[in-house]
């Protein structure tokens, strides 16, 4: 009897439907190609970073179904059927999402590597707690690393968002997120 | 090697490091006539965005936006302006 090649028993690509920033995308995805690469290769959304590739820098952070998840710690086809934001999806065209605006302002980023997976980071946990404190906001991005800024700017720009906005920005923009 | 990957080396997260409040020590140098000492191994990515976004704040009212490089004498064109008008902003300044 003729044995079987592992490539003959396991699909190598399987075909997922997932929708991002609004967008339904359908396409064929390597089994073990992780949503990293896939957002950045399969449908050119570079705006997510891959820093370490094993969950410990937070750079490749997106909202996944609303939630924020590291998109290399995910294989592409458990996102079949999913919702992802990912940082292109925060933005209306050239209008900025207010946290990014804020980010700007207070010059909250330097090389801008970590920046999408801090926003992607921080608006869900703004979204819950819309009025954190500075020790609160230390401790939630502390799964995100970032070299250039000591963390001190992007502290200030979420403290200044919090008091522009106080809880309301959700309002302001009716689209997720 | 202790120190393999980003979770035996330990990177400072935002709990650890602590706000630093920044000021500028000014010696200038007595060997050459305007004072300036060498920063050396600098990078040259942030020259050339500090060039754009120096132009562009000298353009500021004519909202110009530099996305591209180089920029070549057909910045007139390319954002509808003209050079008189910028070189006596520049002077102003």
């Amino acid at each position: 009897m003729k044995m079987k090649g592992v490539s003959q028993l396991v699909p190598s690509k399987k075909k997922i439907s997932v929708k991002v920033n609004g967008k339904v995308y359908q396409r064929n995805a390597e089994v073990r190609q992780n949503l990293a690469d896939f957002l950045r290769e399969e449908l050119d959304l570079t705006g997510t970073h891959i820093g370490c590739e094993h969950g410990a820098c937070g750079a490749c952070t997106i909202l996944f179904d609303g939630q924020s998840v590291r998109s290399c710690l995910m294989f592409a086809v458990q996102a079949n059927g999913a919702e992802i934001t990912t940082v292109e999806g925060l933005s209306q065209g050239n209008q900025l999402h207010p946290l990014q605006e804020s980010f700007w302002e207070c010059h909250a980023l330097q090389c801008g590597y970590c920046t999408p997976g801090f926003l992607l980071t921080l608006v869900p946990f703004l979204r819950n707690r819309p009025d954190p404190s500075e020790e609160e906001i230390r401790k939630a991005i502390s799964g995100n690393l970032c070299r250039c800024t000591g963390y001190q700017n992007i502290v200030i720009a979420v403290l200044k968002f919090i008091q522009k906005y106080k809880g309301k920005w959700e309002t302001d923009t009716s689209e997720q997120p | 090697m202790l120190t393999t990957s980003y979770l035996t080396y330990l990177l400072p997260t935002a709990c650890e490091v602590p706000s630093v409040h920044i000021e500028h020590l000014e010696i200038p140098s007595s060997l050459n006539p305007i004072g300036v000492r060498g920063a050396g191994e600098l990078g040259t990515i942030g020259a050339p965005a500090a060039v754009a976004n120096a132009i562009e704040d000298v353009l500021l009212s004519f909202g110009v936006r530099i996305r591209e490089f180089p920029l070549t004498q057909d910045l007139e064109a390319r954002f509808g302006c003209n050079f008189v008008t910028l070189r006596h902003r520049c002077m102003r300044r």
